[in-house]
């Protein structure tokens, strides 16, 4: 066999494999097809070289100790592949000569459904039962506690993450920095019409200030690089919107309901262009707060009519200074949002408006977004942030229709029942920090958990995790699942460590 | 790339002649003396196909197919081509490509320029896809909007088989420390009691009662319940349709909305940020030239007007000031001065003009009377034009009172009218003191048509200004009447006042005649060049001189051949007065195909009216 028609046959095996664990985690299933060329794969590579052994080595895969994929396209595969042997408590699979289609389907729909458990693997055990000879687990020596695919210097996405969302600050706050309030205008000025003719006749976008042209080009790259790391990993992403600062709440505030934003609009089916489009909407969303009074925002107490009118202003003043910012066509986006973000579904909020107008798509996602970031926050007026999955349990509940229903279901399709981030109870006693969330509906409540404390309350192994959509098979008594949502200060713990804890 | 030949492409010289030697190793000598043994054909059809790609972009006569084709031929025994781009140099399957002419570093400059590292091309990659990569390879450079960068386009092209790599990281300077944040002491240590307030008082209340929602467990919810919080097709909710804007619905509805803000806003702070703010953008429409948009906002405005909320008509005086003031004038005359605008723009911008009624006629001369820039005060006039089209009369009585350029420029609007009703005020302002107004009459009654025009010019042509009488024969020269031949052809050979004017003038009727000649005239020149025709004793030779002249405006054939025979005439003035003819000829041939010649050096100034804004001021 040639070099090139074994890497054809080494991606097939890695992709069979990887298409084949999902289909059975999601659908329970495996298509025909697929298992039978997965084996027809499987079956050359041990006629050719005997038995295979697969095993997981960080992000990568070993073949028989050498390094996959050689193929660019296979990485994605091998990754998913690796991370989902080391959830089953693998550290690998030997597939030995002799398999039948039979035993391969029945492999696959076990690592499908199968749980880890911390302290052991059932992988073993149901091979056996299921009569699989010739598809050999290997079980990992560390497999009790396995790190969480967004470990401490595991994850390369958590990095990125990590360095996208520090630069999101540093964008913002040069948005903070460069944006000017607006100058009343006198009456004519001949002299000033004049000066602006060179711009009038020759107007072009291009024109625009160098420094402009600078921050729009760093907004634009940290947004499609946001975008980009959202492909392939958004809970690194979403993890980091449980940063949050009092000091520096409109930096921190703005980066997260950019991030949020185009997670919902991730899950809407918004293309590139467009979650661009709404991430910079996110971003700028709040930039007329520049214009709040600093004691008004940072204000313990209540507000009065008149400082709440001035509050509101916001919002105008917003749309002014983000069309100030750059031209019509790129902002016109982000001006909307920042003028209805308050407006709700129903068009009750804030500025007044006829309600027969409903606001736009990006106004109500971000309206959702801003609204769940400041609720999980902690402002100089409500010292205590809300608990995540409280405010998307109220969220669900809204009867006033401040929200628009579809878009919290998209929400809750991003973050899960429990959001990233949520400092949760496990009915086994342990306390940790949601780190991802479950997509699958009936799993929405399952989440992949950071475990930080034991039942008795000291610090859990560096590392331990748990994935509770995992559990669904283990029987029921031994079934993990979140018991309360809890308070994370009065148990000593900073989400925002869980995510940033590498830097 | 001239040659196709492998060696040649790889070590950068030509194949000698003879037996062809072995394949150059294509890898830097460093690399060969190394043993690092590259597997040869596939270096070099990897460094050819990135060859290929520097060319295509560099050359655009070319077309994708041209880097396609050894790119497939790669790409049918190896899954990827990795480019990598360091500095200047470019490296391809471990490999640097050669660069002879320079165009390679060009090339990776440019990709570094903008923080392309890498470049990766996966098999099965479409020609479409190569054609989008060269388009956005070959802008590179020329950020049309002013920020989007060579990085940015390929993320938006989201090509699917071209995948590539950026370092343009914010350098670590820029970066924000985490620390700056504090992050670890305002992530929830301290959590003091709610303390809630009117911002979001319900939202506080609702959402902290830790009695109203219990902790949700899916999993024993009954089955309507999930689909109230799933997405699901059987769930009303979850197959409503959700529609995104584009960014021009985005830009109407921020517009509609401020109006909406402002007639519905009981807060009178917040209302006026709100019609300040209808101001600018409108003033934003209007600069980035979405017309139309101001034009559909005006409609919609104007047809709510009178339905008993005043705040309406307040919003279409606001609208219509803002296409009044000062600035957009001058926008709105720019796209009417602008050869080359668009027509649904210049359709639009007479729509919004209508919105100028006699009211604005004034405030559009004192803005005349007030700017000092040429170009801004043409702009303007342009907008006159459109606005006082309809009473002329009107226009004309305000060139009093106002110095003696806006009397021009109102001459030049009048000129732009056009019409059988402007040539009275026309006429009344031939005999205006200035004489640079009459300059002017004489240009604008250049653009019309019709005898009474060319009455009025040829009576111009005796004005006591030279420059005036000059302007009236240039506006002669365009029009071929009988009328303005007759008066000239009086002129130049019975006039003995003529005869003192100076040769320069003297040239320019003669060049108007020859550009006006009917064949009865042309043989008359052809007779006083050869000396058959009598002319007066003492203005022979001028005359001769100056028929030439008119001959070479003529383009015919018969006149280059007459001309032909003088070149060695023993008269030298007569000899360079033919020299000179043949020369106007030749040139004048070279520009025929329509395109009306110039008609000597004093005359080669297009019809312009650029002369009329040159010299305010004065």
């Amino acid at each position: 066999m040639s070099a090139m028609q074994r890497e054809r046959l080494e991606s097939i095996v890695v992709r069979g494999l990887q298409a084949g664990i999902a289909s059975c985690r999601v659908s329970g299933d495996l298509l025909p097809d697929l298992i039978a060329m997965l084996h027809a794969g499987l079956n050359r590579l041990l006629d050719d070289a005997g038995a295979q052994d697969l095993r997981s080595a960080g992000q990568f895969l070993l073949l028989n100790g050498e390094r996959l994929p050689r193929e660019h396209d296979d990485r994605v595969f091998a990754r998913r592949l690796s991370r989902a042997l080391r959830t089953r408590g693998l550290e690998g699979i030997r597939f030995e000569p002799g398999l039948t289609v039979k035993e391969l389907g029945a492999a696959l729909r076990i690592l499908g459904r199968t749980v880890t458990l911390p302290g052991r693997s059932e992988v073993p055990r149901l091979l056996n039962q299921a009569d699989v000879k010739h598809i050999i687990p290997l079980v990992s020596q560390e497999n009790a506690l396995f790190r969480p695919p967004v470990g401490p210097g595991l994850s390369i996405h958590r990095r990125q993450a990590q360095h996208l969302y520090l630069n999101g600050l540093s964008v913002v706050e040069e948005w903070v920095k460069s944006s000017e309030p607006e100058v009343e205008k006198g009456d004519a000025d001949y002299a000033a019409v004049e000066a602006g003719l060179k711009d009038i006749v020759t107007f072009d976008a291009g024109e625009l200030s160098e420094a402009v042209r600078e921050r729009m080009r760093r907004t634009k790259r940290l947004l499609q690089r946001m975008i980009d790391l959202m492909e392939e990993d958004d809970a690194a992403l979403l993890g980091l919107t449980v940063v949050k600062s009092l000091e520096n709440y409109s930096v921190t505030h703005a980066v997260n309901v950019a991030i949020l934003s185009i997670a919902m609009g991730r899950s809407i089916g918004f293309n590139k262009r467009d979650l661009l489009r709404l991430g910079m909407a996110g971003l700028l969303h709040d930039l007329g707060q520049l214009d709040v009074p600093s004691e008004l925002l940072k204000r313990s107490g209540a507000l009065t009519a008149e400082e709440w009118a001035a509050m509101q202003r916001h919002t105008v003043s917003g749309a002014s200074r983000v069309l100030r910012s750059g031209p019509l066509a790129l902002m016109s986006d982000a001006a909307l949002v920042a003028l209805e973000h308050h407006m709700g579904a129903s068009g009750h909020g804030y500025p007044k408006a006829s309600s027969e107008n409903e606001s736009s798509l990006m106004s109500r996602i971000v309206h959702i977004a801003d609204t769940y970031d400041a609720l999980t926050s902690r402002r100089a007026y409500r010292r205590k942030p809300i608990h995540p999955h409280r405010v998307v349990t109220w969220m669900l509940h809204d009867t006033e229709q401040q929200f628009d229903p579809l878009l919290v279901k998209y929400l809750l399709h991003t973050l899960g029942l429990y959001p990233p981030g949520s400092t949760v109870r496990l009915d086994s006693g342990c306390v940790g920090v949601v780190v991802r969330a479950n997509r699958t509906p009936q799993l929405l409540g399952r989440p992949q958990i950071c475990i930080l404390l034991e039942p008795d309350g000291s610090a859990a192994e560096p590392g331990a995790f748990v994935d509770l959509s995992l559990t669904l098979l283990v029987p029921e008594g031994e079934r993990g699942a979140i018991e309360e949502s809890v308070d994370p200060g009065e148990l000593q713990i900073s989400p925002a460590a869980v995510f940033l804890s590498d830097i | 790339m001239e040659s196709q030949d492998p060696q040649k492409d790889i070590s950068g010289e030509g194949s000698p002649p003879g037996p062809q030697p072995q394949p150059v190793d294509p890898r830097p000598v460093s690399d060969q003396h190394s043993g690092v043994q590259a597997e040869d054909s596939m270096a070099v059809m990897a460094v050819q196909a990135v060859q290929a790609l520097v060319e295509a972009w560099w050359a655009e006569s070319l077309d994708a197919s041209h880097f396609v084709t050894p790119l497939n031929q790669y790409l049918s025994q190896h899954a990827f081509l990795r480019l990598l781009i360091n500095a200047d140099r470019l490296r391809v399957d471990g490999v640097d490509v050669p660069d002879e002419s320079g165009a390679v570093a060009q090339f990776a400059n440019m990709l570094q320029g903008d923080a392309v590292s890498e470049i990766l091309f996966k098999d099965g990659v479409e020609r479409s896809e190569i054609e989008v990569l060269l388009g956005i390879l070959r802008a590179a450079g020329s950020h049309p909007n002013g920020f989007d960068t060579l990085a940015t386009r390929l993320w938006e092209a989201d090509l699917d088989k071209v995948v590539y790599r950026c370092s343009d990281e914010v350098p670590t300077s820029h970066a924000t420390e985490v620390e700056h944040f504090d992050l670890e002491n305002s992530t929830g240590d301290e959590c003091d009691d709610v303390v809630a307030d009117s911002r979001d008082e319900a939202l506080v209340s609702a959402a902290s009662s830790s009695q109203s929602f219990p902790i949700l467990e899916i999993e024993a919810l009954p089955i309507h319940l999930k689909q109230a919080l799933f997405l699901s097709p059987e769930d009303a909710v979850s197959s409503r349709e959700l529609t995104l804007s584009s960014p021009e619905d985005s830009l109407n509805q921020l517009v509609y909305r401020l109006v909406d803000v402002y007639c519905s806003e009981s807060d009178r702070t917040l209302q006026d940020d709100a019609r300040k703010l209808l101001v600018r953008t409108t003033e934003a429409l209007l600069r980035e030239k979405h017309l139309s948009q101001v034009h559909e906002l005006l409609l919609w405005l104007r047809a709510r007007v009178g339905n008993g909320v005043a705040a309406w008509d307040e919003l279409v005086d606001v609208v219509q000031g803002c296409i009044c003031a000062p600035q957009s004038v001058l926008l709105l005359g720019n796209v009417l001065n602008d050869p080359e605008a668009n027509g649904k723009d210049v359709l639009a911008v007479r729509e919004l003009l209508l919105v100028f009624d006699e009211r604005t006629v004034d405030p559009l001369c004192e803005l005349l009377e007030n700017l000092e820039s040429m170009e801004a005060r043409k702009l303007v006039c342009q907008v006159l034009a459109v606005v006082a089209a309809e009473d002329p009369e009107g226009l004309a009585r305000r060139a009093e009172g106002h110095p003696w350029f806006v009397a021009r420029n109102l001459a030049y609007v009048l000129g732009r009218i056009g019409g059988e009703l402007v040539l009275p005020f026309l006429r009344s302002w031939v005999l205006h003191r200035d004489d640079r107004v009459r300059v002017e009459v004489a240009r604008a009654l250049g653009k019309m048509e019709g005898s009474e025009s060319t009455e009025i010019l040829c009576g111009l042509l005796n004005d006591e200004e030279y420059r005036v009488r000059q302007s009236a024969v240039w506006a002669l020269s365009n029009r071929r009447d009988p009328v303005a031949l007759e008066h000239i052809r009086h002129l130049i050979f019975d006039d003995r006042d003529f005869r003192e004017r100076r040769t320069e003038e003297r040239d320019d009727y003669f060049r108007t005649y020859g550009r006006l000649v009917t064949d009865g005239s042309f043989q008359e020149l052809i007779d006083i060049v050869q000396k058959r025709q009598l002319v007066s004793r003492g203005w022979k030779f001028e005359v001769r001189r100056g028929a030439m002249i008119a001959l070479a405006e003529t383009g015919r054939s018969e006149a280059r051949a007459l001309l032909q025979k003088h070149i060695d005439s023993r008269n030298p003035k007569l000899r360079e007065a033919a020299r000179n003819a043949l020369r106007d000829l030749r040139s004048h041939g070279k520009v025929q195909a329509g395109v009306r010649t110039a008609m000597g050096s004093s005359l080669s100034q297009p019809d312009s009216g650029t002369v009329a804004w040159e010299e305010v001021g004065e």
